[in-house]
């Protein structure tokens, strides 16, 4: 059973929907013995950083968190999840995140380059990892962020996107996990990427 | 390399599919589900379903569709049609869509896009602008279904747009829509060339050159309905023509 944390940060039914696809269940809660008992925990989120952290510290979740990281257990942080997992955040102000892989989060530079980076972009592979399983530089997962991860040591990099500069797209530190990019929503890649992480689960 | 989106344009009414022929892939070609299903297959990059339904007890019928795509496909889609109230981007995101567009509340009540945004992030408010020429050599804001001029000027909203937090534009150009002679170049350049967020052309696409045309002059995505539900433009092929014509495309 995987523990998507709720932690009113959109809608989570999505990446419980996409779960089931790779014949993973998932349960949405708040309940930290949920959390404790899971095989794994999802830290999804969308919206702004310090917003995401307020909500988590309101329903006292990140001492959970950080115990059942301590104890190896699978964290996977899916777009702004990925974010928390990190030091510190620029987003509006400079906020203080999970702290689980060293770094920070960054606007992205000025340029000519739209903002927020939107849509389908190609995985380009940093370091080996089964997560890359069957993944090729040909396939494309969808973006929507405006801040990106600027890690302390690239080696926690699995993947990156290039968008004017190198976004991290898969991060990984021991059982600590994060995508950028929306797994629940990049279509066959998408699944085969939940795929791969099933097989790490286990 | 970010890739150029193509994408859908879906009307709904009393719960199915406005416009459409017959599609040999697929048996009912008027329920929302199963065409929308069908275009992620085939490569579209992204969707947008627009409620043209104007009653309340009809808006639930809508939501009810919302979730049922959401569990279908696993590819960013949009919502349009009837939202006023921040109350409104809340269903329709709890039931699964990615993001909601806003055309006419917006212009009668622009701190709907502030609200929206600051409330559930940018990513997810879209600004519908529906932008019509005028003599001045500028564009006016319309709208109620591109009716009524509120006198506006298109260019200038735009940035007010992205200035309040819209995280996307769709400039729907009046002149085009429905002609099939192609998007209005000079509106998507001049908007392209003005904003740091993401465009979306709409209203125009009659063949593939008006694809590569728009996304040339900097439209970062391509809007279009009637060449997709007539399947006179099939996306794979599209797809293949748009990367032969050197634009970074997905291809499925």
């Amino acid at each position: 059973m995987i523990a998507i944390v709720d932690y009113d940060v959109g809608n989570l039914k999505n990446v419980y929907t996409a779960l089931k696809d790779v014949e993973l269940d998932g349960i949405i809660t708040r309940d930290k013995k949920i959390l404790d008992d899971a095989d794994a925990i999802i830290l999804p989120g969308v919206g702004a950083f310090s917003d995401a952290m307020n909500k988590l510290r309101e329903y006292d979740l990140v001492e959970s968190l950080n115990e059942n990281v301590k104890k190896g257990k699978l964290l996977l942080g899916i777009c702004l999840g990925m974010q928390l997992l990190f030091d510190k955040s620029y987003e509006d102000g400079e906020f203080n995140g999970l702290s689980y892989i060293p770094g920070e989060i960054v606007r992205f530079p000025e340029s000519q380059l739209k903002i927020p980076h939107m849509g389908w972009n190609n995985l380009i592979k940093n370091v080996e990892s089964p997560l890359l399983n069957q993944i090729s530089e040909d396939d494309y997962v969808y973006f929507v962020h405006s801040y990106y991860a600027s890690p302390l040591d690239f080696n926690d990099v699995i993947a990156y996107a290039d968008y004017g500069v190198k976004v991290p797209g898969i991060v990984q530190r021991n059982n600590v996990i994060g995508m950028q990019f929306h797994p629940e929503k990049s279509a066959r890649v998408g699944k085969q990427l939940l795929s791969n992480l099933k097989e790490m689960i286990k | 390399m970010l890739t150029k989106r193509i994408i859908p344009c879906l009307d709904v009414d009393h719960g199915r599919v406005v416009k459409g022929k017959k599609f040999q892939d697929i048996q009912d070609v008027a329920d929302p589900v199963e065409l929308g299903k069908f275009y992620s297959d085939q490569g579209a990059d992204e969707l947008v379903f627009y409620d043209i339904t104007a009653s309340s007890e009809e808006r639930d019928i809508f939501i009810h569709i919302v979730e049922k795509v959401a569990e279908a496909i696993r590819i960013p889609f949009t919502i349009g049609g009837g939202i006023s109230r921040v109350e409104d981007f809340r269903k329709v995101l709890m039931a699964g869509a990615d993001k909601v567009s806003v055309n006419s509340a917006a212009v009668k009540n622009p701190q709907l896009i502030r609200d929206a945004a600051l409330k559930f992030g940018a990513q997810c408010v879209v600004l519908s602008i529906d932008a019509k020429r005028n003599n001045f050599g500028s564009w006016d804001v319309y709208v109620k279904g591109g009716r009524e001029n509120t006198g506006i000027d298109a260019i200038e909203w735009a940035k007010r747009g992205q200035d309040l937090g819209a995280g996307e534009i769709c400039i729907n150009s009046i002149d085009t829509d429905g002609i099939k002679e192609g998007y209005d170049i000079e509106l998507n350049q001049k908007l392209s060339s003005l904003l740091t967020i993401p465009i979306i052309a709409s209203g125009g696409a009659g063949k593939m050159e008006d694809f590569s045309e728009v996304l040339k002059a900097g439209a970062d995505a391509a809007l279009a309905a009637s060449v997709f539900h007539y399947k006179e433009i099939p996306i794979p092929v599209l797809k293949n023509y748009l990367s032969d014509e050197g634009i970074p495309i997905r291809k499925v």
